[in-house]
């Protein structure tokens, strides 16, 4: 058994980026305009925000490869990405089954209100991932986050991460055969950190 | 000669041991390595495991099976059957343990949350549990499931490969919820319906917290309830996980659970044989009192329960999803459209109607088939338990089955070939179940007669084991046109079966059936009801009358404490929101994306002019309107969409009085292609082909190439569009294209996603490449020789 902290997160903390949420719905916006305000409150309520995260020594055994404890990854972008940390935060963030059963209840009666409270789910569930990393690299010096998916570091990994941190057991989060997580809003990240473990 | 375990459940309050992973690998086992491995590895180590709990006084001691299963490894039986053996190896001095066969959740989400199949999981599950009794074990404990689906899955493979106790033992939350939403009430009647020996809780919780939880179980549950928490909360400390209760703290608020009906006790996560003896030692005098059965009837969904009680508010359901007197919704039926079935239950659930009647009886139709995915689809969006409504036992049997939670069953009657093929049903995959005054004689025309037909149902029912209280009459509510006396026999034989302590439902609406103005009828036959003691009525969810029957009842009998929720209905209430109705043209509802108006509007039009030309004058050139705003940046997505809703809103009126756009031919099929889940992009597509009068067969996510293949033979598909939002999933598109190219030569592939580029999809073999949503609508003007668009 490896020490894994899984700890549901205090939604009331989540700051959604309004950035974020115009680059989903292709319209500059903001969560509190009316239209979409009661689609965020509707999405809050529902989410259910809650993380896995270890750290991990890792190591570099050959160019553009890194040992993440759980795999060798071989991608020049996850390495880059890292810029020689010799430990990361390996995290799996999701906002709950409760919020992917409301986007589709909604869009049984309306693909233009789904379509919104899946952009709105979709920034939360970025909003919730950057919580975690505030509560758990508070002052600690570390590099971007980097997922399975991004540029050449392989979605293949996705899943040994999930097994590593026993996500399903204690997250509810599984992969489904086609390498995606479910819950759908889920994040799963590498992310190097600049301080010994 | 060993003890019999239930028969000792219900002398004396048992003690199971603690935590197996954590002390292991506090004693060498490697981090990141399965604690089971040991078995083959370790045995030694695993044996004085056992012999320290059993020791400390732990009565039962589970397997160190935990993670073994077939998804995980190929050598489970070895696994498996060297943890029964090491675990009777230490109990041989102490034999009045017993030995519990340990089996984990399978690491997998079961569908729809994930890939794995109910049946693959159960089959999972049952070829370990298979292995239990000539493995030597006691019992079956199915543990630390966090999911009511799994725990279904698990408890049924356990009770149909093995005549053991099986206990089962969920993880909640902080919430009080299983990760997928399940709450206490959920999980007792789900699993309690299904035949668990006993039900508890485990792991995630420390003692405190899931003191709090357990009552709630303990209310509700009647056999034995466990709980087996956590050694507190834990924490990291120098990068190790700690707990923060030591033995005597832990088994003070743990043994404070047996206080609070608790007939099992241990431990999970950071206990160790010193909290187990202290646990034992604490709760050694605490008086014992064994689970009592309690009066209640419980349904649920998998996230909550509902109530049926003579003295709690009558229970409404929601009748719509049944095709009698529905053409569109036999329609969507017999064509496996299940997202009409889909909108139907959100539809109702949003009318606020606490369950849903579900009947997909339609000739031709294999009945166990379409109640299995109509069960299934509708879970998928609505947590509402639902009323599995069949005539056909084999429908019953197979819907019942796949039903996340513990249905309610229409019906049993009293003829003997009913009762024998639903009542073992009922027994096997639990659930409430109506039973209709019928036998073979026919309907009784005296009160006494069906009170009479109900109480042999009830009789025969306990030779099952389905308790009374798992019974709700149906005294038949015959039509008033056709007999005078139908609704004072109907409302007698209620009244006499509450005072029996007998349960009833009536279908209300059959009252009134032939006369006009049936709604003013329903209302009153139903309040009436209400006042001879009906405990659930079906009913039309979208009749303000009717459910003002229901809410005037409760402020009259005094159920709704101050009239508190009538006034909250009734008072400063604001009109309802409605999408302007004001006179607006149809183009400009369109436009503006007001279904309500569109609807209003077109009515309007085809008083003026023909269909073909209202659609082609008004309603196609206003979607264009939006359409070129959408692509200039000036309107958004969910404008473009809002637009196409009302567009299709209207459409439906229209097209009623012209040929079916799928009789012209003009029939695409849409698909996101095989190990994608990504759906948004592809639903998009589909509302706009539809607003634009395309027939649009949408085959969902996840689709194999054959399913693609089936529906272009069986619907004359002429265009293909598919979606993929993965690289990973291109290959899966390609396959899809060639396979189309080569059985059904001539039909031509669309292909769209995020992922893709033109030069792409010509490389694949695709005819267009649709760059958004109106590109789609372009290809399909140009496939079918329609006018093209007007820019």
């Amino acid at each position: 058994m490896i020490n894994v902290e899984y700890r549901e997160l205090d939604k009331r903390q989540l700051v959604i980026s309004d950035a974020e949420l115009s680059a989903r719905l292709g319209k500059l916006c903001k969560h509190t305009d009316p239209d979409i305000y009661r689609v965020y409150e509707a999405v809050m309520q529902a989410a259910e925000p809650r993380y896995a995260a270890t750290r991990v020594k890792i190591s570099y055994p050959d160019e553009g490869k890194c040992h993440l404890g759980f795999a060798v990854a071989s991608s020049q972008g996850l390495v880059k990405c890292l810029g020689g940390a010799d430990s990361a935060l390996l995290l799996v963030c999701t906002l709950g089954h409760e919020v992917d059963r409301l986007v589709a209840r909604i869009g049984c009666t309306s693909r233009a209100e789904a379509f919104i409270f899946d952009a709105v789910a979709s920034a939360l569930a970025e909003a919730a991932v950057e919580l975690c990393e505030r509560e758990l690299l508070r002052d600690t010096p570390h590099a971007k986050r980097f997922s399975p998916g991004y540029g050449d570091f392989s979605l293949e990994h996705q899943g040994a991460l999930l097994d590593y941190l026993d996500t399903a057991r204690y997250l509810g989060v599984a992969i489904t055969d086609g390498g995606l997580m479910s819950p759908l809003k889920t994040v799963s990240a590498v992310v190097g950190i600049y301080d010994p473990v | 000669m060993r003890k019999n375990l239930l028969d000792e459940i219900k002398r004396r309050r048992l003690i199971f041991d603690g935590a197996t992973g954590s002390v292991l690998a506090e004693r060498g086992l490697s981090a990141g390595k399965a604690p089971e491995l040991w078995c083959l590895e370790n045995p030694e180590a695993v044996i004085a495991l056992h012999k320290e709990y059993l020791r400390a006084g732990a009565d039962i001691i589970k397997t160190n099976s935990f993670g073994t299963n077939p998804l995980k490894y190929e050598n489970y039986e070895e696994l498996t059957l060297e943890a029964l053996r090491l675990a009777n190896l230490a109990r041989e001095d102490y034999p009045d343990s017993f030995v519990a066969l340990d089996i984990g959740p399978l690491g997998k989400l079961l569908s729809p949350l994930g890939s794995l199949s109910f049946e693959d999981a159960v089959a999972a599950f049952s070829a370990v549990a298979r292995l239990a009794e000539a493995g030597g074990a006691d019992l079956i404990l199915i543990e630390t499931v966090n999911d009511l689906y799994e725990a279904k899955a698990a408890l049924l493979a356990a009770k149909e490969s093995s005549s053991l106790p099986v206990f089962v033992s969920c993880v909640f939350d902080s919430r009080g919820k299983l990760m997928t939403g399940a709450d206490p009430a959920a999980v007792v009647a789900t699993l309690e319906g299904l035949g668990a020996d006993a039900v508890g809780m485990n792991c995630s919780l420390g003692p405190v917290a899931m003191a709090r939880l357990l009552p709630k179980m303990c209310a509700v549950c009647s056999v034995p309830v466990f709980a087996n928490p956590n050694a507190g909360l834990p924490e990291l400390v120098d990068g190790r996980t700690k707990y923060n209760l030591g033995a005597e703290d832990f088994a003070k608020a743990t043994a404070a659970m047996a206080e609070c009906g608790a007939g099992l006790l241990g431990g999970c996560c950071g206990t160790t044989p010193e909290y187990i003896e202290r646990l034992a030692r604490r709760v050694r005098d605490i008086p014992y009192t064994p689970a009592a059965r309690k009066d209640i009837a419980l349904i649920s969904s998998y996230t909550h329960a509902v109530t049926f009680g003579i003295k709690e508010a009558p229970v409404l359901i929601g009748e719509r999803i049944n095709p009698t007197g529905k053409p569109k919704l036999k329609e969507a039926i017999k064509s496996a459209r299940f997202d009409y079935l889909q909108a139907e239950a959100v539809r109702q659930a949003e009318c606020g109607v606490p369950v849903l009647d579900v009947n997909v009886g339609v000739p031709g139709v294999n009945e166990a088939e379409a109640l299995t995915l109509a069960v299934r689809k509708i879970q998928e969006v609505c947590d509402l338990p639902l009323q599995l409504d069949s005539s056909d036992p084999e429908a019953l049997a197979a819907a019942m089955r796949v039903y996340n939670g513990k249905p309610l069953v229409n019906s049993v009657n009293g003829k003997r070939e009913s009762l024998d093929a639903v009542l073992p049903l009922v027994k096997k995959y639990g659930g409430v179940l109506i039973a209709l005054t019928i036998d073979e004689s026919g309907i009784p025309d005296t009160a006494e007669g069906r009170v009479a037909i109900a109480e042999k149902i009830i009789a025969e029912a306990a030779k099952y084991g389905i308790d009374k209280r798992d019974i709700i009459v149906d005294p038949l509510a015959l039509s008033v046109s056709a007999d005078s006396t139908a609704a004072a026999i109907t409302l007698e034989s209620v009244k006499q079966l509450s005072a029996r302590g007998i349960k009833t439902s009536l279908g209300v609406s059959n009252i009134s059936f032939g006369l006009p103005a049936r709604e003013k009828i329903n209302s009153a036959f139903t309040t009436a009801a209400f006042f001879s003691g009906l405990t659930a009525a079906i009913i039309n969810p979208y009749s303000e009358p009717m459910l003002d029957a229901l809410s005037t009842y409760l402020a009259i009998s005094g159920l709704d404490a101050g009239c508190a929720d009538y006034i909250a209905k009734n008072s400063g209430k604001e009109p309802p929101r409605v999408n302007k109705t004001e006179v607006v043209s149809l183009s400009e509802a369109v436009r503006l994306g007001f279904s309500d108006a569109a609807v209003s509007a077109a009515q309007i039009s085809l008083a003026k002019s023909e269909p073909l030309a209202v659609i082609s004058d008004e309603i196609i050139p206003a979607l264009n309107k939006v359409g070129a705003d959408f692509e200039a940046g000036v309107a958004y997505l969910p404008e473009l969409l809002r637009s196409a809703e009302a567009a299709t809103a209207a459409l439906d009126i229209v097209k009623a009085r012209i040929p079916r756009a799928d009789e012209l031919g003009e029939v695409i099929a849409l698909a996101t292609v095989r190990g994608d889940v990504h759906d948004i992009g592809k639903n998009i597509v589909k509302v706009l082909l539809e607003s634009y009068g395309f027939a649009v067969i949408d085959l969902g996510k996840d689709t194999p190439a054959k399913v693609i293949i089936e529906a272009i033979k069986s619907h004359g598909c002429r265009l293909v569009g598919l979606s993929a939002l993965m690289t990973t999933t291109l290959p899966a598109m390609e396959e899809a294209i060639a396979l189309i190219k080569r059985e059904t030569p001539g039909v031509l592939v669309m292909v769209g996603g995020a992922v893709l580029t033109e030069e792409y999809a010509r490389k694949i073999g695709a005819d267009f490449y649709g760059r958004d949503a109106m590109e789609s609508v372009r290809i399909a003007e140009r496939v079918f020789n329609k006018q093209p668009v007007k820019e």
